[in-house]
Parts: structure tokens; sequence; C-alpha cells
């Protein structure tokens, strides 16, 4: 009897360590849980609510005006193409970053000499600043005076020289290179992880039974990639929706709106306009568009991992 | 009694320290010695000039010059502002003083006016800053625009330089005789969208030399669709869509990044510029280069000027320094830029003969509308004019559209 009673004793004694030990966790990690909800949770309750309001500055003063800025948004006869341009930049620019990260990943995955030095200077272009990066792309391009048709020029090729920011139909163009070049890297050493951690016996054994490059290429590396590949896939579609800097430095939307996308027309609408509602509404929709994205993204992956027996 | 975080008393106590470190931290502030004034970068070497000769005549009070890139300096200050945290004094580009304090940003400083020499100001920039009659800030650098002219290709092309007196017919009579295609061309004209004041230092003065204006006298109505604007529009573009007498590069183009850089390469023959420009060729040995008056006597009075934001933690002493800066000696010494005071340019530096054309072209200067609304007006107005320059419209087109926008501006501000 009295050891039973010991025992329970001793059980609610450790219980009660547990409890401690717990709310001295949450304790600590409490400011981290306030930093994140006042930098993070605030904003996004915040913009939207700003959406369905007039905001009035300075003091923020906000009239409710239910759908009012999201009409606006639907019935300006801008917002189509605004959203074409928007998904002409994302897909061109995914599409460029992963083509490029996958082709350098599987040539820098080669063990030859001097693979090393040459991913170093491939993720160069990653580590310029974005800013930096903009502005030298700006001076390359430079129809006049640009490194890219002095080049052109003085190999005879004078067609080839074009207005590259200063024509609508080359504008898009060369900003999603620029802006492709700066962050493909990402996207390399993403897949050259994975692509190092397998087994090359695989490769060798599909070698043996006749397999030519691009079999193994079809049937064993790129299905090993499929979720390294969804991974930089989901980021960078992402990072193509926020992006603002490259475009802002070099054309600022232009020429005739050529290369304003939605991330430009959200910082002209609030900070040029000064209308913060209509603002807050362009970024709750685009906002909408990356939970999609991640909605589809989540989908996907959960399938991929039913069909490889893993827990969803 | 234990909650999650600790007991209700740890965390009361916890609340109220931090509760009492904000209320000192506040209270540090409203009653701090500090006067905040943010600046664009040309001020950086000027800072420390400014802090001691304010440290003479207030031994007591400090000053945080803090020098701002000029990209994205508006937005910061914005954000600023609306996070209520806002410097003392920010310095503005005389384009900028109409939004901001439509929006409420700022101050009024009409019991400045009689405190500061307002009869020796630069009157472009004085106007500007100004909205509906009340003074939001006071100026203290003028702006007035002229033209440069490289002589190198000039003489290249055998052309006789520019003489003040000149006209817009003129202009275009030269730089269609100093253009030698994928050579040099005869004038730069800036376009983009993303440097709009440098866009207006060339065709405002274009669009008023015709007669026209981007809205009526009034500020009533638009009226950069009328015929003389319209006849302004298309001479503008001309230059770049008939003549070919600008680079290749033109709807892109801005003064700063691509302009003054082919200018000082001898590509380009004409630039306008405030004495911006002149504070960058005069470093360039190489460069043979003169100035002139803008054609047609008119030209955009640019500047910036200082006004106290809505929540500015010290408007007295921010009050106290504007008083202090206006005065002519203390403005000619501390400005590294041409001052917005005619006392100040007879004091040396500025009584410089080299730099006596801009005291002249201050008499044609010229400010853009002083009204609620303005950088979307003047955005309307350029992209539409960018329009132009790709081919997408006519100049009526482009004026007409421009015009539409300026006009529900207009409507959502009254």
């Amino acid at each position: 009897m009295v050891s039973t009673r010991r025992t329970a004793s001793r059980r609610s004694e450790s219980i009660s360590l547990k409890a401690q030990r717990r709310r001295r966790a949450y304790l600590l990690v409490a400011p981290a849980i306030i930093l994140i909800a006042l930098m993070m949770i605030y904003p996004i309750i915040q913009t939207i609510y700003f959406s369905f309001s007039k905001v009035q500055l300075p003091a923020l003063r906000t009239t409710f005006v239910g759908f009012d800025n999201f009409m606006r948004i639907l019935n300006n006869p801008e917002t189509g193409p605004l959203v074409q341009r928007t998904l002409v930049w994302i897909a061109g620019s995914v599409a460029l970053k992963m083509a490029l990260g996958l082709i350098a990943a599987l040539v820098f995955n080669a063990k030859v000499r001097g693979t090393v030095w040459m991913r170093v200077l491939v993720i160069l272009p990653w580590a310029i600043p974005s800013v930096v990066g903009a502005n030298l792309w700006r001076w390359i391009v430079q129809t006049d005076a640009g490194v890219l048709n002095q080049t052109l020029r003085s190999w005879g090729l004078e067609s080839w020289a074009l207005n590259w920011l200063g024509d609508p139909s080359t504008a898009m163009f060369t900003v999603i290179v620029a802006y492709s070049w700066g962050g493909f890297a990402f996207v390399m050493l993403l897949i050259l992880a994975r692509l190092q951690g397998l087994p090359e016996d695989i490769n060798e054994a599909a070698r043996v039974d006749g397999a030519n490059w691009w079999q193994i290429f079809r049937y064993i590396t790129l299905p090993s990639l499929s979720g390294v590949l969804a991974v930089a896939l989901i980021l960078e579609i992402v990072s193509g929706m926020n992006s603002f800097d490259t475009l802002m430095i070099m054309t600022g939307g232009g020429p005739a709106n050529a290369t304003r996308i939605w991330g430009i027309d959200i910082y002209k609408t609030g900070f040029t306009e000064f209308n913060l509602g209509g603002a807050a509404a362009q970024s709750v929709l685009m906002f909408a568009a990356v939970i999609v994205v991640f909605s589809i993204y989540g989908g996907v992956n959960s399938r991929i991992a039913r069909r490889q027996g893993e827990p969803a | 009694m234990r909650g999650v975080f600790g007991t209700r008393r740890q965390f009361l106590t916890a609340a109220a320290t931090t509760a009492l470190l904000a209320a000192a931290n506040r209270a540090h502030s409203a009653q701090s010695n500090v006067i905040t004034i943010w600046v664009g970068s040309w001020w950086e070497p000027q800072v420390p000039v400014a802090q001691q000769l304010w440290a003479k005549d207030f031994p007591n009070v400090r000053l945080n010059i803090q020098a701002l890139p000029i990209n994205g300096y508006l937005d910061k200050f914005t954000a600023a502002a609306l996070g209520g945290s806002p410097p003392d004094v920010v310095d503005l580009d005389t384009t900028w003083v109409s939004t901001v304090a439509a929006q409420g940003l700022l101050e009024t400083l009409d019991k400045l006016v009689d405190k500061v020499p307002v009869a020796d100001l630069a009157p472009a920039v004085w106007k500007a800053s100004q909205f509906k009659g009340t003074q939001y800030a006071i100026p203290m650098r003028s702006g007035p625009g002229v033209y440069y002219y490289n002589k190198t290709v000039f003489d290249k092309a055998g052309v006789p330089y520019p003489k003040d007196g000149w006209t817009y017919a003129d202009l275009l009579d030269l730089a269609r005789k100093t253009t030698i295609p994928g050579q040099q061309y005869g004038i730069g004209v800036p376009a983009d969208i993303s440097d709009p004041s440098n866009v207006l230092t060339l065709f405002a003065p274009i669009l008023w030399a015709k007669g026209g204006d981007f809205i009526t006298p009034d500020g009533s109505a638009p009226a950069i669709n009328t015929p003389q604007s319209v006849a302004a529009i298309t001479f503008w573009s001309d230059l770049y869509l008939k003549y070919k007498v600008t680079p290749e590069g033109t709807p892109n183009f801005t003064t700063t990044r691509d302009i003054q850089p082919l200018f000082e390469a001898n590509k380009v023959g004409l630039l306008t510029s405030s004495s911006n420009a002149f504070d960058t060729f005069s470093k360039n040995p190489n460069l043979k280069w003169d100035m002139v008056l803008s054609p047609d006597g008119v030209n955009r009075g640019g500047g910036w000027t200082m006004g106290v934001p809505v929540g500015a933690s010290n408007p007295d002493g921010a009050k106290e320094f504007l008083v202090w800066l206006s005065q002519p000696d203390i403005l000619a010494k501390v400005l590294n830029r041409f001052p917005a005071n005619k006392k100040a340019l007879e004091l040396p530096p500025w009584n410089n003969p080299a730099i006596a054309i801009f005291k002249e072209a201050e008499q044609g200067a010229r400010s853009v509308p002083s009204v609620a609304g303005w950088f979307q007006m003047q955005e309307a107005t350029i992209v539409e004019l960018q329009k132009i320059l790709v081919g997408q419209k006519s100049p009526q087109q482009a004026a007409d559209s421009a015009a539409a926008t300026i006009a529900r501006i207009i409507s959502e501000n009254k």
C-alpha cells in the first residue's frame, strides 16, 4: 500500500517536473513567438483589414468600404494585361532558372578536375546583390554603348544589336535573362546536392545493361530528382511572384508599361498614388495566389509521397 | 497561480518593466537635444561642416544628419512617416511637396515665413514649396535647368556652339547637324519612368515654350491635350522618332545613368540638367564642355526644400534648424549644391563666375504644378510619352489618354 502511494507520488512529481520543463520551454520560446506574431501575423491581418478599407494618411484612419478595392481591380482594364505580363514573367524566369540550374548541376556533377572552382564561379552571380546585378546588366544591354551591342556590331552582327530595354518586345525577355542569371545558381545548388547523394552503382548497372546517357537521365536521374525539382520549382514561382528590385532598377516597369508586373504595380499604387487600401487589396490577391501555389505543391507532394510509400 | 509564462506576478512585472522602458524611451526622444535630418547622399561631405557650424550656435543640441541614397529616398520617408517614426526634418525634391503635403504628411510652416528671407529666395522653388497657398517647406537648394553642350561633338560635326537667345528651332537644327548616326547624337532625351524629374527637366520647358501645360492654371482640368501641348509633345517625340537625333536607347534613358556617361564619352552633344551635372563634368579634365541658357528662355526650376513631417519627435528644434540654415551666410557654407538664396549666391564659393549662368537661369525658371496627385499625373504623362516613342500611340492619342487620367486624378482629389 505504502509502495503504491510512493510510486503514485513519484509519478506525480515526474509529471509536475515535465510540466514545469514544458512551461520553461514555452517561456524561452515566447519572445520568438511574440516576434513572429508581431512581424508576420499582425501585418498580414492589417493588410487584409486595409484591403477592405479606404485608408487615410497620415494617421492610417480607415473607413470600411467592403469589396470596393477588389472591384476596382477587377474593373480596371489594365488588370488583364498586368496579370498576363506577371504570368509571362513568372513562367519565363522559372523556366530559364530551372533549365540553367539543371544543366549546370549535371555538368558540375561530373567527376573531373576543376569542377569545384567552376561551381564557385557559377555561384558568384547569386552572391552579387540584386541591385548591383541589375545595374550591371543595364550597363551590358545599353543600346548605344553597352558591351553586348558593341560586341555584336564588332562581329558584323549589326542586325542583332537591338534596343534591348527600350523596346517593349525585347524588354521583358532581357529582364528575365538578367533575373535568371542572378538566381539560377540557387537551383543548381539544390539539384547538385541531391545528385551527389545518389549512388553511382545504379547508373553503372544501367550502363552494363546497355542504357545510353539519355535513358539513364530519363529513367534514373530525373525520377530521383523529382522531389528537389518540385521544391526548387515552388520556391522559384514564389520568388518570381514577389520580384521587384531587378525590374524596378532595369526598367522601372517601362517602356510603356511593358515590364510592369504585379509587384511593381502594388508598389506604385501604394507609394505613388498613396492608395494603401488598393495596394493592400492587390497584396491580398497575390497572397491568395501564393497560397494556391503552395496548396498545389502540397497536394502533388503528398501524392508523390503516397506513391513512394512514405507517410504523406 | 502559475500560468504558461510563469506566475502572474512575474508576467505583470515583466510587462510593467517593458512599458516603463518604452515610456522612458519616448520621454527621452521627446526631450532629446537631437534634431534628426534626412537629406540626399550628395550632402555626405557637408555633414561635418553643418554640424560644426551648428555646434557654435547651439552647443547643447546635436544635429543627426542622415545622408540617404536617392533611390527609394521618398519611399523610405513615407514608410517612416506611416510607421510613426519620421525624421524631424526631411529634404524634399520640389516636385514631391504637393503630393506629400496633400496626404497630410507635412506640418504647415506658415509661422516660419516671417523668419526666413523670402525676398531672397528663388521664386520657382518657393512656389513649389507651397500647396493650396500654405507653406509646407523652406527652400534651401535651387535647380534651374540649363543646357550643357559637348564641344568635341560640335567640333567633330563642324557646327558652331549654341548661344543664349536660341530657340527650339535652333536646337533641332543643331541636333540634326551634330548627329552622325552610330557615332554621336545631337541631344540626350531622358524618358525613363524611374527618373520622372529629369524627364520633366527637358520635356516641361518645351511644353511651356510652345504654350502648352500639364493642367489649366486653376488646376481644375487637364491641359496636356490642347493643340499647343500636342505640338510640344510632337516636337519632343520627333527628336527620337522622326529626326533620330537622340540615341537609340532613349525610351529607357535616365539623365544620370545613361545620358551623362554618353555626354562624357563624346557621344551626345546636348543635355539638360541643373548644377548637378556641373559638379560631375568639372571633375573630368578630358571633357570639353560649356553651358547655355535653355531655348526660348524657359526652364524647369527644380530644387530641394526642407519640411517638418507630421509626428516628428522634435518639431520645435526642426523649425529652429530651418530658420538657422536659411540664413545666407550659413547656407552658402553648408550647401554643396546651388543655394536657393540670391544673397548666398553672392558669397564664396557661389560667387564663382563659372556658375553665374545658373543665376541667370533663375529668371526663366518655372515649377511644375503644385497640386494633389501630381505624382500620378506625371507618371501618367510619362508612360503615355513612352508609348509614343515605342510606336504604340500618336502624340494626340497619348495626350488624350494622359488628359483622361489627369482629369480622373483631379476629380478624385477634389
